[in-house]
């Protein structure tokens, strides 16, 4: 078993699907909280397949996506430092910022590096002590273990020239604002494998428990997503809600201790805002004091920016589950993966652009 | 992040850094539940009681 092949076998995927129509009675709304989910759904066709009874909506779990405009513009001020290289993930460096994105900022001459880990960073601020060396640590709790671990691995190595723009968010505070949204007609979440890789799934009882939605832990095969959709929909067809674990060969009831244990050294809770959305207390990750020297916020003493959002980018809509890519009148027109008027359409786990890449721009999806 | 991982384990890597080792037994239940699915619908059109169990 190599654990990829076989979960995107095809006949197994049809089996669920027949499962599934047999079991639908009456329309359901389920949100996949994770971009990647999102991306391999409209990809693999999945959307296209599913009973007309079920509608999937795309949840906030792109980091990219909710990265908000004023730390995107912090990144970009770093970056146009002389001392400064700024080192990102690939898919932040065409997000748009107030006045230009990351890119058109290295285009102007600014020292932005694309890394895979946040590891590559510190190696890099190591083979060039003379230059300041930052890294924009975006993420959910599936990313911040090992943007942790690059600091403690600047500090144990120490490494005085390395230092994070920390834009780290949390998944259970973001689908409570989402839950207590009036509008929002979500009937179960399929919540994402990875982050509870990392933090378990105990955060996620009380949900169940205070808003009766059934949640179900779902990994990112075709196989996978048919069968937490199948099991989500076996809960609201009985009408029970509970938290089960579809992803059982990856995700423990417990997590990953030592890796909490590296976001707790390195980072608190802290208030975030979400772009598109606002505001959510206690939803995202700070640097401790403990290790301040590595805060580029403190360390380059950034000045808190306001900004104003695009109002042409539904992105806030898109995020919550209450629009679909295609409802949006600039999508495909005046936002493109080129020129993108906000993020959804940019990264690789954004709603928009999935379904700009394989949806092949059909109505029909909605 | 995962000590206990051995030679010929496969994990699963994020960012550079492995965060769990994917687990054999629980990857086989996928398919076992889908069999299972099959065989109620089975029971079912020949009238038994069934109940599912995962």
């Amino acid at each position: 078993m190599k654990y990829l092949s076989e979960y995107r076998d095809e006949e197994i995927t049809q089996g669920y699907l027949q499962a599934l129509r047999k079991e639908v009675t009456r329309p359901w709304t389920i949100m996949e909280i994770c971009g990647g989910q999102t991306h391999s759904l409209v990809k693999n066709g999945i959307l296209d397949m599913l009973p007309p009874g079920i509608t999937m909506v795309h949840g906030p779990g792109c980091p990219v996506c909710v990265t908000p405009l004023s730390i995107i513009d912090e990144a970009i001020a770093l970056a146009e430092r002389p001392e400064v290289i700024l080192c990102s993930f690939g898919d932040m460096l065409r997000v748009p910022g107030s006045s230009r994105s990351l890119l058109e900022a290295k285009a102007r001459g600014a020292d932005v590096c694309i890394v895979y880990s946040p590891l590559e960073a510190v190696q890099l601020a190591a083979t060039n002590p003379d230059r300041e060396v930052i890294f924009f640590a975006v993420g959910f709790e599936t990313t911040a273990p090992a943007n942790a671990l690059s600091v403690v691995q600047a500090h144990k190595q120490n490494i005085s020239n390395y230092s994070i723009l920390a834009s780290h968010v949390l998944v259970p505070p973001a689908m409570e604002a989402i839950l207590s949204d009036p509008e929002n007609k979500i009937d179960a979440f399929l919540a994402a494998g990875h982050v509870c890789t990392i933090m378990g799934m105990d955060e996620y009882d009380p949900i169940v428990e205070k808003y009766k939605v059934p949640i179900v832990v779902t990994g990112f095969e075709p196989v996978d997503l048919l069968q937490g959709i199948y099991m989500a929909v076996m809960q609201l067809e009985k009408g029970v809600a509970k938290l089960e674990n579809q992803y059982a060969r990856v995700v423990h009831r417990d997590g990953n201790k030592l890796a909490r244990e590296a976001i707790g050294e390195v980072f608190d809770i802290s208030d975030r805002t979400w772009r598109g959305i606002g505001e959510i207390p206690k939803s995202g990750y700070e640097v401790k004091d403990d290790y301040r020297k590595f805060n580029a916020r403190l360390k380059f003493q950034l000045e808190k920016m306001v900004v104003k959002e695009n109002e042409d980018c539904i992105s806030g809509a898109i995020m919550k589950g209450l629009k679909k890519p295609f409802q949006c009148p600039n999508f495909g027109t005046k936002c493109k993966p080129e020129h993108p008027l906000g993020a959804p359409m940019v990264s690789s786990e954004g709603a928009c652009a999935a379904y700009y890449q394989y949806a092949g721009m059909k109505e029909e999806v909605l | 992040m995962v000590p206990e991982a051995k030679i010929e384990d496969y994990v699963l890597v994020h960012v550079g850094v492995a965060i769990s080792i994917v687990d054999e037994e629980e990857a086989k239940k996928t398919f076992d539940y889908i069999q299972k699915i099959g065989e109620l619908e089975e029971l079912q059109n020949s009238g038994k009681d069934y109940e599912i169990s995962q």
